[in-house]
Formats: structure tokens, sequence, C-alpha cells
């Protein structure tokens, strides 16, 4: 791919040139002189043209950031900071895609790209034209710009019934509250709705302004494991499905363990929010992958890509 | 996609420019260049008042009815451009193809009135662009038409205008797309934003501008298409077939014989068109712009020749002129000396634009062969000499083609007239008779003085060609002689030639080309004195040959067999007619520039280019000491957690690892300290700097010192 090239002439640069040429031959046959001196002219301003944006946009140095964490499909901030007050410019980014904007005279700028796909963000590429400032010939640069920090790009949550643990994981939950009285504290978590009211971390809640639940030990929470299967039909849609189950999931206050391939093998985990898990799904490739080391009464729930007719979703062994 | 269906698109409604600025930008750009036009004496007062008052007028109702369809108005446009066609086409019945010169002024009007019609239907940044396009089509066709330098003015002012133009023109286009800085979208330009980039880049144009000037090939050089003529009155000269000239005090004016009816003024052209040239006159004709010559290489502009030297007058033998009438152009006899030993040849066009009245002779490069005129006879001599029956005022424009055969200086070595008659002299070998009667017409000689002929006969003796013997006069002269226009009186009595050469020794193109005709004519070789113009000083900027008064020259002609009469001149560097003259479309132009300069004493140019230089000097120190500010001021807002970051980040990259953006202090450290510096007290540095940085909490004067001693000792290691 040619990075750096003029992209074209403008209809008043093609009239300029048309001009041009018919000027000279009229020149060398009428004698006028003063044809060859609007000549220069014309010529001199067609070159300016050609030369000026060219020029401007090998001066532009780009450097990029953007948040940890975006959404495919959602936009996405790019901070673009130039080494020196960039010149009348159009960009856009092309890798994630953005649409056409202008730029002129600021040595920052937020340019917003929308991530079609998720994965891993450490570059990005973006577009700038320019044809300052006579605007009759365009001069285009791609820029790989290094992020400085990876963004992970999550899959766009598909909407998913919320899974419902083992019955047995449940009653667990309700026994240890009751013993919540003589469990030791293991941590404390945002109150979720059906948390009991005897969980409640009263100094926590005061402290924070926010209902607080304790976490005990031995409480054996409802629990899943969710088996994203990217290899299995549409990678993006398994993706997509697998982040709508677990933040089903978390919503109703049910533990998740995903289980996903990343580039150097399988990866299991707890995630604990949403952003955990869009960041695991963000990673994640398609690959053979199977639930292991699953707690007793855990429900395992296989995701993939495959059409709805064929069970996207399905407790697994 | 259909065709109907392109032209459509091609002419949908744009979305109407809100810029008045680039409106105004494009209204000064086809102000300036329909003015220019109509500089040229283009257009009747309707059309005036429309390229200009109208223009201007349809520029504002655009920018008013910007936002209408206005289906009645692009009807009435419909039918305005339908009768300006129809009145183009009226005024061009009857064109003469040869002529396309006669279309220059039609279709100037036709563009105006385009131009005016146009501009009542701009409402979008498209059309603005077409009227922009077109200016520059206008300002072509006054630089078709001008021949002097004021359109340079308007030049100027189009160009500024259209560079403007073309930068808002962007930044409308560039407005349409969301912003993502702090300009806001679709904000208007200042003015003063502009000067920067404006002046800029007008700066970058001109100086591109000057180098494609000095590179492009100067303009015509390809072939006449037209052959413009002009003549503003018609006004018989009292002699028909003779030779009148009102720029002298004793020339004949056209209705009263009173030269100031013509001229205004006394005499300030060359004496030497007249009937005779008498050397013993003294003159001096002065800086008046007598005509410009539209050629692409310069040449004499030879009026006419002269034949019967008497020792002091010049006359002109042939008295019996020949009609020479028709229609344009008018067919010219070439002369017949020229045409007998075959005469192919090249032909070369030249207009004459006549800024002042003169002799009326037309003037060219020998030998003229067809003539664009405004009237239908002129009057022929042998000799090629062409005069009119008519004056010349100013304003009077013809273009005549001469037919020139090129000779270098090894053809005419080659063709000796010499050795022709030596040949010729052998027994039972015959010139043809009008070779002999040229040889006798144009080697008579009155009783010229002995010393005249021994000196031609000793600088000749040793040169074997006729080539050569005229360089080796040429040559003599110019080392024992010197040229001067301040020569005294001619002695009642005396030889003119004589005179020159051996007693004032000094003297101006009469006394040397008359001295050179003399001598050659002692040696046998057929010679005569022409008079007219040197070429003149080339206007870099119209392509025009400015031909002053002072310009009037004499020099002498030399028959070559097969090349005709060739002009040589030892004072005016005028080529050879099969020299190569090669210019590009700028040379000369900072001679000319210069030259119309105003003269400045030199003192005040020395203490000017002083003065620049102490205030570059001063504004360099002013810079330097200001960035050197700004770097201590920046250095003393660094904090110490700052400095020793950056100390440790030059350890680092002296040592082939470099900080990356994402790593903290400690991860730096602790990496430096696992790889390329193995110092674990570089942990405790990186721990300062983040404890200083980070957590607020100062490090104590000791601590500093340590961690700068870890440093020390690290970069001392390397």
């Amino acid at each position: 791919m040619m990075r750096f090239r003029p992209v074209g002439l403008s209809r008043p640069a093609l009239a300029l040139v048309a001009l041009t040429a018919a000027l000279f031959a009229i020149a060398r046959t009428t004698g006028s002189g003063w044809l060859i001196v609007l000549l220069s002219l014309v010529a001199a301003t067609a070159v300016a043209a050609a030369l000026l944006p060219g020029i401007h946009l090998l001066r532009v140095h780009v450097e990029g950031a953007c948040p940890r964490d975006a959404t495919a499909g959602r936009p996405l901030p790019l901070r673009l900071t130039f080494g020196r007050p960039v010149p009348l410019v159009k960009v856009r980014g092309i890798d994630p895609p953005g649409i056409w904007a202008v730029a002129e005279g600021a040595v920052e700028a937020t340019l917003e790209v929308v991530p079609e796909h998720r994965g891993v963000l450490n570059a990005a590429v973006v577009e700038l034209r320019c044809a300052a400032p006579l605007g009759l010939i365009w001069w285009r640069r791609r820029v790989e710009i290094e992020l400085d920090h990876a963004c992970s790009v999550g899959p766009r949550p598909v909407a998913m019934p919320v899974p419902s643990p083992e019955a047995g994981a449940r009653a667990g939950l309700e026994a240890a509250a009751a013993r919540s009285g003589t469990d030791a504290v293991r941590s404390v978590r945002d109150y979720r709705p059906g948390d009991p009211i005897r969980l409640v971390h009263w100094p926590a809640t005061a402290r924070t302004g926010e209902h607080i639940v304790k976490e005990l030990e031995g409480m054996a929470l409802p629990a899943v494991a969710v088996v994203a299967d990217l290899a299995a039909g549409d990678t993006e849609l398994a993706a997509a499905r697998a982040a709508g189950v677990c933040n089903a999931a978390l919503d109703a206050g049910v533990s998740v363990t995903l289980f996903t391939t990343e580039r150097h093998g399988p990866v299991a985990g707890l995630v604990r929010s949403h952003v955990e898990v869009s960041r695991r799904l963000a990673r994640a490739v398609p690959g053979a992958v199977a639930p292991t080391r699953v707690r007793a009464g855990t429900r395992v729930l296989r995701v993939d890509g495959r059409p709805v007719e064929r069970s996207h979703w399905e407790p697994g062994a | 996609m259909s065709v109907l269906s392109a032209v459509k698109r091609a002419n949908a409604k744009g979305r109407p420019e809100e810029s008045v600025a680039l409106r105004a930008a494009v209204l000064v750009s086809v102000l300036a260049a329909s003015v220019a036009v109509l500089a040229q004496d283009v257009g009747d007062p309707a059309l005036r008042f429309a390229a200009t008052a109208g223009i201007a007028a349809g520029f504002v109702y655009s920018h008013v009815a910007r936002e209408r369809e206005g289906y009645v108005l692009k009807a009435f446009l419909a039918v305005g451009v339908v009768i300006a066609f129809s009145r183009f086409l009226s005024q061009i019945s009857g064109f003469d193809p040869a002529e396309l010169g006669s279309l220059q002024f039609p279709l100037a009007e036709l563009f105006l009135w385009v131009q005016f019609l146009h501009s009542l239907d701009v409402p979008a940044r498209r059309d603005l662009m077409f009227s922009l396009m077109s200016s520059l089509v206008l300002i072509a066709v006054a630089g078709v038409l001008s021949i002097s330098t004021g359109l340079g003015l308007h030049l100027a002012v189009w160009f500024v205008a259209a560079t403007v133009s073309l930068v808002l023109a962007h930044r409308s286009e560039m407005n349409d797309l969301p912003s993502i800085t702090a300009r806001r979208s679709g904000a208007p330009v200042s003015p003063r934003s502009l000067v920067r980039p404006v002046g800029a880049v007008v700066a970058v144009v001109l100086v591109l501008a000057l180098i494609a000037f000095l590179v492009l090939p100067p303009a015509g050089s390809g072939r006449a298409v037209a052959f413009p003529t002009d003549l503003p009155n018609r006004i018989p000269v009292p002699n028909a077939g003779g030779l009148v000239n009102p720029s002298l005090a004793s020339g004949t004016g056209p209705a009263t014989g009173d030269p100031e009816s013509v001229t205004g003024r006394q005499s300030f052209g060359y004496f030497g068109f007249a009937e005779q040239l008498d050397t013993s006159v003294r003159g001096r004709p002065d800086e008046t712009l007598m005509m410009r010559v539209r050629a692409d290489r310069p040449d004499f502009w030879r009026g006419q020749s002269f034949d019967v030297w008497d020792g002091r007058t010049w006359k002109v033998s042939d008295d019996e002129p020949e009609v020479v009438s028709g229609g344009s152009p008018l067919e010219l006899d070439l002369p017949v000396e020229d045409t007998l030993l075959g005469f192919g040849g090249t032909e070369f066009v030249q207009t004459v634009y006549v800024e002042e009245p003169g002799p009326n002779l037309i003037f060219a490069a020998y030998a003229p062969e067809r003539l664009y005129f405004q009237d239908r006879a002129v009057f022929q001599l042998s000799d090629g000499t062409v005069r009119t029956a008519v004056y010349l005022p100013p304003d009077s424009v013809y273009t005549v083609v001469s037919r020139r055969r090129p000779a270098t200086e090894e053809q005419l070595r080659r063709a000796d007239v010499a050795e022709l008659l030596r040949r010729a002299a052998a027994p039972g070998v015959e010139l043809r008779p009008e070779i002999q009667s040229m040889v006798a017409r144009y080697t008579q000689l009155p009783d010229v003085p002995d010393r005249v002929v021994d000196l031609a006969a000793s600088v000749t003796a040793s040169v074997p060609t006729t080539y050569d013997k005229i360089r080796a006069l040429e040559q003599w002269m110019g080392a024992n002689t010197s040229y001067t226009l301040d020569i005294p009186p001619l002695p009642r009595g005396a030889d003119a030639v004589e005179q020159y050469l051996f007693v004032d020794r000094q003297g101006f193109c009469e006394q040397i080309a008359t001295s050179l005709v003399v001598m050659l004519r002692s040696l046998g070789i057929p010679a005569r004195l022409g008079v007219g113009y040197t070429p003149g000083e080339r206007n870099p900027f119209t392509g025009l040959w400015e031909v002053r008064a002072r310009d009037a020259h004499a020099w002498a002609e030399v028959w070559f067999p097969g090349f005709g009469w060739q002009a040589f001149d030892p004072t005016a560097s005028v080529p050879l007619s099969g020299d190569p003259f090669r210019a590009r479309a700028g040379t000369g132009v900072f001679k000319w520039v210069t030259s119309r300069l105003p003269s400045v004493p030199r003192e005040v140019v020395a203490g000017m280019l002083a003065l620049a230089a102490g205030a570059t000097f001063v504004r360099l120190i002013s810079v330097a000491s200001r960035r050197r500010r700004d770097i201590r001021r920046r250095e003393a807002a660094r904090t110490w957690a700052d400095v020793t970051l950056g100390r440790l980040e030059d350890l680092g990259a002296a040592n082939g690892r470099e900080r990356a953006p994402s790593e903290t202090a400690a991860r730096y450290a602790a990496s430096l300290a696992r790889g390329p510096v193995p110092d674990e007290r570089l942990h405790f540095v990186a721990a300062l700097v983040e404890q200083e940085a980070f957590a607020g909490a100062p490090a104590s004067s000791e601590e500093r010192a340590e961690a700068e001693r870890v440093l020390a000792e690290a970069e001392s290691r390397r």
C-alpha cells in the first residue's frame, strides 16, 4: 500500500491543466508575450498546488491514544497529538474506520472511530488528506499510530436470557447467608437485587453511600461456566453471545467462569464485571476450548456462533 | 449512466455558497480580467457598463438569490446567450479564414457578454469556480490583445484575487466537514488570518513563476495563424509613390504640410528616412517609442536602401516605384538580385504596431514577400523597399511575411562573389545580364580618394573570401576608429569616408556603414547602404521589440551569390540570418526591470543595505535570546523527579534500552537492573522518583543526594 501519494486532481485543477496547454498553444501561434507570463503564473500555481500539500503532510507527526476498553460497533474516541499545529487537513480512521473530519491549527484533536470487530488494538491507522492552501490537488498519507497502551475492543453483547444456576448452588447461597453472623468476611461487593439484607455491610454502605454487601468465606455462590466456542459458526456472533450471557449472569448475581482460547492457549477464569468480560472476549480467538476444573454444581454453558435453530447456547457436560 | 442523467447531474444545482469573502474575491478576479479586456479598446459603452457595473451587480444578486431555483432567470440567461452569440456571428460574417486576427475583438466581446450573463447566476461554489476559470480565459484574451506593459497591473490584481479565491474556496469546501479541533465548523474566516497563508503562497508562486518564465520558450516561435492589421484612418500622402516623414520638422504633414499637425512636436525621427541621406547632417533621434514589433527573433527592421554615393550623400537611383495592389495580403515581388541564383529561404512573420507617426515606409526584415495591410495598394522599389500610399498614424498595424535565406559564416565564405566575378572574367564565360547590371549598379563609385582604395586593398590583401574581407574591414575600423554620436561637422568639400577613416577617426553608423560600402565597392564587391531600425529592446513581458527613434540605423548590405543581400554592421549586435537565436521567454527580464527602477544614489543603497543587515542581526539576537530564555524557564519548571527520571532514561538509552511510554519508573529501573545496568540501587532511585512524583512526599536531601550519586556512578561506568 502506497502510504504517501497524490490522490487526484480536482475539477478546477483539471481545467487549469487544460487551460495551461491552451495558453501555450495560443502563445506559440500568436506571439503574445503576456500569455507566456500568464502561463508561467498558472503553471507555477499548479506546481505550488501540487507540492505544498505534500510538504504539509510530510511535516505532520501524529501520535495517538485511546481508552483501554471499547466495544465493537460503538464510537471510540481516538486522541491525536500532532507535533505542531496541524495545517488544514481532513482526517479519518482507516483501522478502525471513521468518517472524514477537518483538523486545522490544533496540536491535539479527538477523532471518532468505530471498531468494526473485537480484538486488541495496539495501533490505529488514520488517513490524512491535504490540498491546502489552494485546494487543487490532494495528497494523502496513511499513518500507523502506535497507541500508548492497548485498547481491548470487546464484542457488542447480544441480549441473552439469564442463565439459571444449578439448584444446589442456589441452596448453598441461602445457607451461607443464614450463617453470615459467624463466617469471616472474604470480601465486599456492590449490592445486587436479591442479596439477603443480613449480608449488607453497613459501615461500608455508610462510608460510600452505596449498598455494599459482604461475601463470606465458605459461601457458595450460584455459578455458571461459560464456554465461548468461537470456532463454531460465526466467530463474532459467538463472542457477542458469550458477552451477552456473561453480562446477564453477572447482573443476576451469578458467579461466572469464562472459558476461552487466546493466542497462547486456553484460558479459564472468573470474570467479575462487564469490563473483564469484554477484555477476555477481546483477546479470545477461535480454537478448541473445554471446561476444566469446574466446581461441582456449576452449570456449564457452551456458546457458539451457529444459527439459533442449531442451539446457540446449551448446557455442557 | 445515460448521457441525459450525466448532463442532469452536471447541471444539478449546487449547495448555495455562504462565504461572502469567497464571492468578493472571485468578483475582484472577474472584474480585473474584464477591465483588462476593456482596456484593449474592446466593446461599446453598453458592453463596458455590463462588464463592470453589471458584473458587480450580478454577483450581488446571485448572493441574495442563492437559495432560489431561478427558472425564469435561467431562461432569461439562455436568451441572453443566444442574442450575444447571434451578435458575434453577425460581426464575423464574411470572415476570411486567412485572417484569424480579425476574430479577436468580436470574440473578446462575446466572452465579456457571457461573463456578464453568467455573473447573474453564481449561487454555488462550483459556479464561482467556473467564473474564476472564465476570468482566466478573459485575462488571456486581454493578454493576446495587449501590446503594452499596462496589462501588468490588471494581471497582478487578478492573480492575487484568484489566489485568494482558491484559498477561500478550499476553506469553504473543508467547512462542509465536521471539525475535530477547536475551530468551529463553518466559522467565517477572518481576513487577518488569511494574510499570512495567502502571502506565503503568492510568494511561492511568484518564485516558481519567475523560474518558469526564465525556462519557457518565448511566445510566437510556432506557426503564426493571425496576421493583425489596422489603419485608423486613410489619409493619402501628397506625392503618391514618394516618401514623407512626419517625424522630421521638414517632413510633410497629411493635410497642411505642417508636421506639427501630425506630431504636434519638432523633429524626433531619423533624417535617413528620406529620398537622400546627407552624411554631413548631424542629428540625434530621441527616445520616442516609434513602433513595437512582434517577431520571434531580432533582425534589422529595414526601411529602404541607397545605392548612389557621391562622396557626401546617398541617393536612390530607382525613381519609378511599382504599384502593388489587390486584397490583403499584398503579394510583393522579391528583388531580382535575390532570386538570380535561387532563393529558397524561410518565412519570417513580423507584426508592426506603429506608436508615433513616421515615414510611410513598411519596416520589416529583408526581403518582404507578403504584406497584410488595410489599404489596397502600396509602392515597391526594385530594392525591396515598400512605401505606403497613405500616412501611417499611431495605432496602425501591419504584418509582413519576409523570406529570409538563412546564412551562416561558413555558407557565406563558400558563396564568394569575388570568386564568381573572377570566373566570369575568364574567356568564353559571360555573366547573366541581370547579374551584370546588378554588379554595375552596386559597385559604382565617384572619385574615391586613393588612400581609401589603398586602405581597402591593404587590409584585405591577405584574406581569401568576400566574407572575410568584410570582417577584416570591420575589424580594422573597430581597432582604428571610435564610435561616437558627437563628431565634428563635415568640412565643405571633404569626402565623408576619407574624413572618417583618416582625419576624424570617429563616427557613428552612417560613417561606419558608408565607409564599409565604399571600400567593398572599391574591391569590386556589390554593396549598398541599408537604413531602418535595429531590433530595439525586447520587452520580456509583451514579447515585443520596442523600437525607439534612437534605434534608427544604417548598415551595409552585401550581395552573396545564392544568398542575396546580407546585412553587415560592426556596431549593432544583430545575428546573421542563419545564426540560431536562443532566447527564453524571460531573457533580459532583470535588465529590463532594473533599467526602469529609479536611480538611487549609491550611498542611499549602501545605507539601506546596512540598515537591513542591522535589523536582521538584531532580530536574530532577539530570537536566540528568547529561545534561550524559554529553555531556561522550562528547565526551571522541571521537578527533581522529572530531572532524575530523565537521567535514568538517558542512562537506559545509552545502554540500548529505551523506556517505553507506558512503562513505570520502577519497572523500567528493574528492567535496567536485570539487564544492561546491573545495579540494584536503581530500584531505590526509581522508588524515590515515584514517591516524589506521585505520592506527594518529597524525598529528603540525603535521599536525593544518594540517588544522584547512584546515577552518577552508573553513568560513569558507561
